[in-house]
């Protein structure tokens, strides 16, 4: 069987990722890059993944980085673990594709300007948290409306698009977005959360902080 | 096996890349403009077809597929001998040409964006937006201009689609002011892509779409 690692930071984006390894009962190690130290920067990380992001995903050596691939690959590596529904046909399968294209290209930039204002400007970080408000809001109510006929976005069922649409929101809620006009989301986040596989996500995430004494402030 | 296709594009948006993609597998398609300019985007009619409002969006019998990414995928699923992606035979390989679209898509493209189109990060002063969006986009321009020291294409000696979404993202940050003589294997590329012939089919169906509606615009 395959050697696996990933390289992650507990509360990033890569808390999804965990989810999906978690989800497909893989067997992996895992090594936290400090982020707030500039560690995805170091000369050792870069020789890992040379994008100096996380997660990375490193499979028998080799390393396949965004977050998005890594979950395509767990999922055609672990069919039975239901990462996303069955598709029909191929117009669906590019359907889950497009959602996973969605939330990486258009949700997680727009919650970094809320969460990280700083990576969009050299200036006042308020503008820029201000316009991903406007951003993050008309997403939301997509979602919102989404959720008001299904417990989950594919319909009855948990899929790895409802764990990363979570990590999106309850990102954009620690960077001051007011959730509560979204109830079906409310009601979606404590159902996410209850998800075994995201409660060993956590567990995993903790584990791997207590191992390195705790996670510095972040300034 | 054959589909009814249409292309829902704008102009030099990053439909550039799809429209290239449609010229290289060669199925017949319609194409038609949306005219950001007036507005279209956020009509009754196209959010019927799009309810996020976006280009590109590519009817495939009726069924709206959108997210330009997701688009290349099916068109290489559909037409695996169209030349848009290298043969790939294992999960690892899909995933790792998956890894570069996303790769694109998610932080190319909002970096360049912040160069040519500040405003959509910020409610306020733009130059600073600029500035930073110049960092970002410096740092995937070295890492390209890296790679492409090494060969000719993205994936190696043939062309694929990937190397025509890498030229819409540089050059539309040249568009917005951004300066790219100091990457050099990058020049390079770009002169080899514009010399494509699927990529010049794509740009003059645009242009001819664009030219046919212009003086709507007053």
């Amino acid at each position: 069987m395959t050697d696996m690692k990933l390289y992650h930071l507990p509360g990033a984006c890569s808390r999804v990722t965990l989810t999906a390894l978690e989800q497909c009962g893989a067997d992996y190690t895992d090594e936290i890059v400090l982020l707030m130290r500039g560690a995805q920067h170091s000369p050792q990380y870069r020789a890992i993944n040379p994008k100096g992001k996380i997660p990375c995903l490193i499979v028998d050596g080799q390393a396949l980085a965004e977050n998005a691939a890594i979950l395509s690959f767990l999922n055609m590596e672990y069919p039975a673990a239901a990462l996303f529904p069955q598709p029909g046909d191929a117009l669906e399968a590019a359907r889950q594709t497009a959602d996973l294209f969605a939330l990486s290209a258009s949700f997680h930039p727009s919650v970094r300007a809320m969460m990280m204002p700083v990576r969009w400007t050299t200036g006042n970080p308020e503008e820029v948290r201000e316009k991903g408000r406007q951003l993050v809001h008309p997403l939301l109510q997509q979602l919102e409306t989404r959720l008001a006929t299904q417990p989950w976005w594919y319909g009855g069922e948990w899929s790895i698009i409802d764990s990363y649409a979570h990590w999106n929101y309850t990102t954009a809620q620690k960077g001051q977005f007011d959730l509560s006009p979204y109830p079906n989301i409310a009601q979606h986040q404590k159902r996410v959360e209850a998800h075994p596989a995201y409660q060993r996500a956590l567990a995993r995430e903790q584990a791997a902080v207590d191992a390195i004494g705790g996670l510095p402030d972040v300034a | 096996m054959s589909h009814d296709l249409k292309l829902f594009f704008a102009y030099t948006a990053c439909t550039r890349v799809t429209l290239t993609a449609l010229e290289q597998v060669g199925a017949p398609y319609d194409a038609q403009l949306v005219l950001f300019e007036k507005g279209e985007h956020k009509s009754p009619d196209y959010l019927a077809v799009n309810p996020a409002g976006k280009v590109p969006c590519l009817l495939v019998d009726g069924e709206p597929l959108t997210e330009n990414g997701a688009i290349l995928r099916w068109l290489h699923a559909e037409y695996p001998d169209g030349g848009l992606f290298p043969a790939a035979s294992s999960n690892w390989q899909r995933a790792q040409q998956l890894s570069v679209l996303f790769w694109i898509s998610a932080s190319w493209h909002p970096y360049v964006r912040a160069v040519k189109m500040p405003m959509a990060w910020t409610t306020g002063d733009i130059a600073p937006v600029r500035e930073r969006g110049g960092e970002l986009i410096s740092g995937v321009l070295d890492r390209l201009d890296e790679e492409l020291a090494t060969r000719r294409w993205w994936f190696g000696d043939e062309w694929s689609i990937v190397d025509t979404y890498f030229w819409w993202a540089y050059i539309n940050s040249e568009f917005g002011g951004f300066d790219l003589s100091p990457w050099k294997h990058i020049a390079r590329h770009r002169a080899d892509n514009e010399a494509l012939p699927q990529l010049q089919r794509a740009l003059a169906k645009e242009q001819a779409a664009w030219d046919a509606r212009k003086e709507e615009l007053g």
